[in-house]
Order: structure tokens, then C-alpha cells, then sequence
């Protein structure tokens, strides 16, 4: 019977730690892979017609073929307090990266339950493609252009009169408005390709999908990134509900790009009209879950632990790759 | 026009683009070219600008892109500050990622996630779906476990069959030029080298060596094809 559920991240990590409580509460069979202990971790994966293995964390060892589901949130591993003094060709590092490289492989291969794989987790960190997938779902998207020639950004502040500015990458940023104040630095733009969007005004939501079921909410705030709010400014989130119609469309976004669990970034207009920016597939729920109370923690775990079920969408198109 | 994206170390991408430069033109594009002024891509709509040379040209002028980079690394950026290089080489890759997925033109190969040539599988991913496929592989193992026993190396010659497109090179045994094409089509992966030990399925990459004057003239064909 495959029972062991296997949380990989970092002790402390708000969701992780959350996840793992709830877990907790179900009784599950956990196995902690915690990245603070890196070093006294091991991996060992053996493929062929079948994914066998197992993997030691100190003294404990989980069969790998055993695992019934798995939840992810790593951590840049070189960052690591335990490799604070390693380097590239030491033994401590190339143990690191390996064991790494070996999880990575495994969770792509693994007939687990995956939360999320880290393949269908990729698009999330070329935002311009994902907003393709996005639109490919049915949601409007702002405008955007990626550029590095100043007088194209200008020609599209020009058109489009509000704008703002933001990363492409996974890395997080501040969300800007390309106003006058900002002039003097597109000087600088030529060094990289930066991502300008139409401005489009509206209630934020935020909407957490965990396998089929719908956790939103709306957001309130002065600040041009909300997640970056003065504590002054006020943030004002709460508990809402979607049309059907959205909710639906979200699930079977989510599903159709392989996620079991996600954040997605909304803005509904004065008009009515539904803009979606953004699927985080490795979301902070915890705080929207602190701010209004939805159980989005117990969620995962009961996904994890198989007491409720996947979309069905998504189980049909997870597979190898 | 063909782009050859590469590293600006890849010697080998700089003799493929002079070797492709016999057949028609062609170009080598570094990581540092984003840094010069005159790329754009829209959402909705594309890619519409790149620079070449220095020079913006409209994308419609690239009839094929061969991608010979992973990622685009901080020792690519030898013009941007130290404390950006890291930054700038994730929103470097984003775009790239973007801009290629999106371009309307062959590419080889077309990024998949966060890998800019191909589907970047690990070496179990290729072997699982080899056994899938019923193909015979080579078992894979990796392990950290001190006390497990090391396992034999197989013994024999590895044979490499390079897959361009639709076509196959490098081995006149059908078979195994079936198989490297069965695997291509199952990664998404229009130029991939499959390597085969005694009739067995080994490994495969997205980094075949196109050296050679035959592949050069089939990766061409395929371009204009």
C-alpha cells in the first residue's frame, strides 16, 4: 500500500510548514526532506521498464515507489546555510547539486501525486509565454511588450497611458508605473529586454486552486503592488466568490497547464471584464489564508493524502516529461 | 536569414554559422546581443524585432533559429554590472524562452520550460520513456548510498544517430535511425543525437555535434523545408 507523503523544502517555509501541519492532523505518513539538513541527505534512483529507489535523511529511508504524494518548495540549495563555506568542486557542494538533480529527475518521473511538477511549473518563469497560456484559456490579458528600445516603451506609454513595469523572470520584483519619474533610468533599458503592461484598472483578486476546488479573494490597496504595501498603506483582503463561469475557467486552466495547486492573479474591471496576469504554481497561500480564514492548507494536505481527489483534467495530461 | 543562438566561448556554434553561411545567410546571436537597443515582443502578437550586429532587423527576415544554449549564464554578460548579472540572466532567459516558443519560423529546438534547446530532460526521463516506447534501454542508475554495490559498465562502442527534423544521420541501420526518431518526436525534439550501445538505447541529447558538412547541409534543408 503506498502510504508515505514526502514534503521537500525548507524548515520555517510558512506554506511547507503549514502543509505539513495539516498533514499532521490527518495522520499522515510523512517523510520531511528538509534542505537544512542537505547534508545528511541521500538519493538513490534506478530506472528502467519501472522508477525504483529510496532516499535517507539521517537515520530514516523511504522506499521512493512508496510515495503516495509530494509536496515541493525548495530552496536555491547554493544558498543554503549548510554550503555558507562550500564551493563549486567540494565535496559538500557536489553532493548538494546532486542530490538536487536527482530529486528533480525523480519528481518528473514519479507516479506520485506531484505538487507541482517542476516542468509544469516552468512556464510560470517566462511570464510573456505563460500569458499566452493564459489567453489560450479564455482570460483577457493586459497589453504587454518586452523591450529593450526606449522609444517603442514610449510609444507604448503613449498608446496606452497608464503603464506599469515588472520581471519576466521568476525573480520577484516590484510592480512600477512607468510614469515621469521614471524617465531618467530608460537610459538603462538597452541592457535587457523589460516587460511594459497596459495598466488595467479594477478589483484585485486572488484565486487559489487546489485540484478542483476554488479558494478566492479580493484586494484592496492603494499601492501599486499590493504585496509590497507601506504597512500604513492598508491592505484589505477577504473572502469572496467567483462567478461560476470564472471559477470553471480557472479550474480547467490550472488542470490544462498540469497544476494541481496555484495562485492566480486576477483583476475584474469596472466592466465587467475578467483579466488574468499572472499562475504562480508555487504559491504563498498563508497569507491569504491568514487574512481570511480559508482552510487552503487542509486542502493540499487532503489532496496529498488522497482524500480528495485531483481534477480529473489534470490527472489525464500529468505524465512523463 | 538563419540565427545561431549561442554562448560567446562556443567556438564550434561560430564554425556552424560559417559553414551554414556556404548555403545561404546566417548569424551568430550571443546572450550579449539582447543587450544591445531593438528587441521587442508583444502579448498578443510575438516576436517583431531582434538585433543582429548591433543591428535591429524585423524577425520576418529569420527564416530558421539553431539554438546551441541551455541557458544563458552571468558569465554571458561580461558588459552588466556583477550585482545584476544574476538578475539580468533570469530575464534574460525568460525572454528568450518567450521569444523563441513564439517565433513563426523553424526552430531547433524550440525551448521547453526552463531549458532553452529542447525538452532538457535528465538522463531517467530518457530512459523511462525509451522503455515506454519499447524500446530497449539501458537500465540508469545514480546513487549517493555508500554501501550500495557500484554497477558493471556496460562494454562496447556507443553508435550516435543524429535526428534533423525528419531525417536521420549517422548509422545505416534502420532500426536504430527509427528509434532516435521515435524518441525525438516523443520529446518534442527536432535535433536531438540518440546514442545506442549493442542495438541498446543509452542517452540522448539536445547538443548534437554538427560539425560535419553532411549534417550542416541537412540542417540547412531542413530549415528551408
Amino acid at each position: 500500500m503506498r502510504t508515505p507523503i514526502l514534503l521537500w523544502g525548507l524548515s520555517g517555509d510558512s506554506p511547507l510548514d503549514a502543509v505539513f501541519g495539516a498533514l499532521q492532523n490527518l495522520e499522515a505518513d510523512l517523510f520531511f526532506v528538509d534542505q537544512r539538513r542537505i547534508l545528511e541527505s541521500q538519493i538513490s534512483l534506478h530506472v528502467d521498464r519501472e522508477v525504483r529507489g529510496c532516499l535517507q535523511v539521517g537515520g530514516r529511508t523511504v522506499d521512493l515507489a512508496s510515495v503516495a504524494g509530494i509536496y515541493l518548495r525548495p530552496y536555491d540549495t547554493r544558498k543554503l546555510p549548510a554550503l555558507r563555506d562550500a564551493q563549486p568542486g567540494q565535496h559538500a557542494w557536489e553532493h548538494a547539486l546532486g542530490f538536487d538533480d536527482a530529486m528533480l529527475s525523480w519528481l518528473e518521473i514519479s507516479e506520485a501525486l506531484v505538487i507541482n511538477r517542476p516542468s509544469a511549473m516552468a512556464p510560470n518563469n517566462a511570464k510573456p509565454l505563460q500569458l499566452n497560456a493564459i489567453r489560450a484559456a479564455g482570460f483577457s490579458v493586459p497589453e504587454t511588450l518586452v523591450t529593450n528600445d526606449a522609444a517603442a516603451a514610449l510609444e507604448f506609454r503613449e498608446r496606452h497611458r497608464a503603464v506599469v513595469y515588472k520581471s519576466i523572470s521568476g525573480m520577484r520584483s516590484i510592480v512600477h508605473r512607468f510614469d515621469d519619474s521614471r524617465l531618467e533610468r530608460l537610459a538603462d533599458l538597452a541592457a535587457c529586454p523589460t516587460q511594459f503592461q497596459q495598466f488595467v484598472p479594477g478589483l484585485e483578486h486572488r484565486v487559489h486552486i487546489v485540484g478542483d476546488e476554488v479558494f478566492a479573494c479580493t484586494i484592496r490597496s492603494e499601492a501599486d503592488d499590493y504585496r509590497y504595501a507601506e504597512a500604513d498603506a492598508g491592505v484589505d483582503i477577504r473572502p469572496c466568490a467567483l462567478p461560476a463561469e470564472i471559477a470553471e475557467r480557472c479550474v480547467r486552466m490550472v488542470a490544462g497547464m498540469q497544476l494541481h495547486l496555484a495562485g492566480i492573479d486576477m483583476r475584474r474591471t469596472p466592466s465587467g471584464e475578467w483579466f488574468c496576469f499572472e499562475v504562480n504554481p508555487s504559491p504563498a497561500f498563508t497569507y491569504y489564508e491568514e487574512a481570511t480564514g480559508q482552510s487552503i492548507a487542509d486542502a493540499v494536505a487532503e489532496l496529498l493524502s488522497g482524500a480528495r481527489h485531483p481534477s480529473p483534467l489534470a490527472r489525464e495530461t500529468a505524465g512523463v516529461s | 536569414m538563419i540565427i545561431v543562438l549561442a554562448s560567446r566561448h562556443d567556438a564550434s556554434a561560430r564554425a556552424l554559422v560559417d559553414g551554414l553561411a556556404e548555403h545561404g545567410e546566417a548569424a551568430l546571436l550571443t546572450a550579449r546581443d539582447l543587450s544591445a537597443s531593438g528587441w521587442r515582443l508583444r502579448v498578443p502578437g510575438g516576436p517583431e524585432t531582434l538585433v543582429i550586429d548591433g543591428h535591429p532587423e524585423p524577425v520576418e527576415r529569420v527564416d530558421g533559429v539553431v539554438v546551441r544554449l541551455a541557458a544563458v549564464t552571468e558569465d554571458e554578460l561580461p558588459d552588466i554590472l556583477p550585482a545584476d548579472r544574476p538578475y539580468v540572466a533570469a530575464e534574460m532567459n525568460s525572454f528568450l524562452q518567450s521569444w523563441l516558443a513564439a517565433i513563426r519560423c523553424p526552430v531547433f529546438n524550440r525551448p521547453v520550460g526552463a531549458y532553452l534547446c529542447g525538452p532538457g530532460w535528465r538522463p531517467e526521463q530518457w530512459t523511462l520513456w525509451a522503455w515506454r516506447l519499447g524500446i530497449p534501454a539501458e537500465p540508469m542508475t545514480r546513487s549517493q548510498l555508500v554501501e550500495e554495490d557500484a554497477q558493471p559498465r556496460p562494454t562496447g562502442a556507443l553508435e550516435t544517430v543524429t535526428v534533423i527534423g525528419a531525417r536521420c544521420f549517422g548509422t545505416p541501420e534502420v532500426r536504430l535511425r527509427q528509434t532516435a526518431g521515435q524518441l525525438a518526436a516523443a520529446a518534442g525534439a527536432s535535433l536531438l543525437a540518440a546514442h545506442f550501445r549493442n542495438g541498446r538505447f543509452v542517452a540522448a541529447d539536445s547538443f548534437p555535434d554538427l560539425s560535419s558538412a553532411e549534417l550542416r547541409a541537412g540542417l540547412y534543408a531542413a530549415v528551408a523545408a
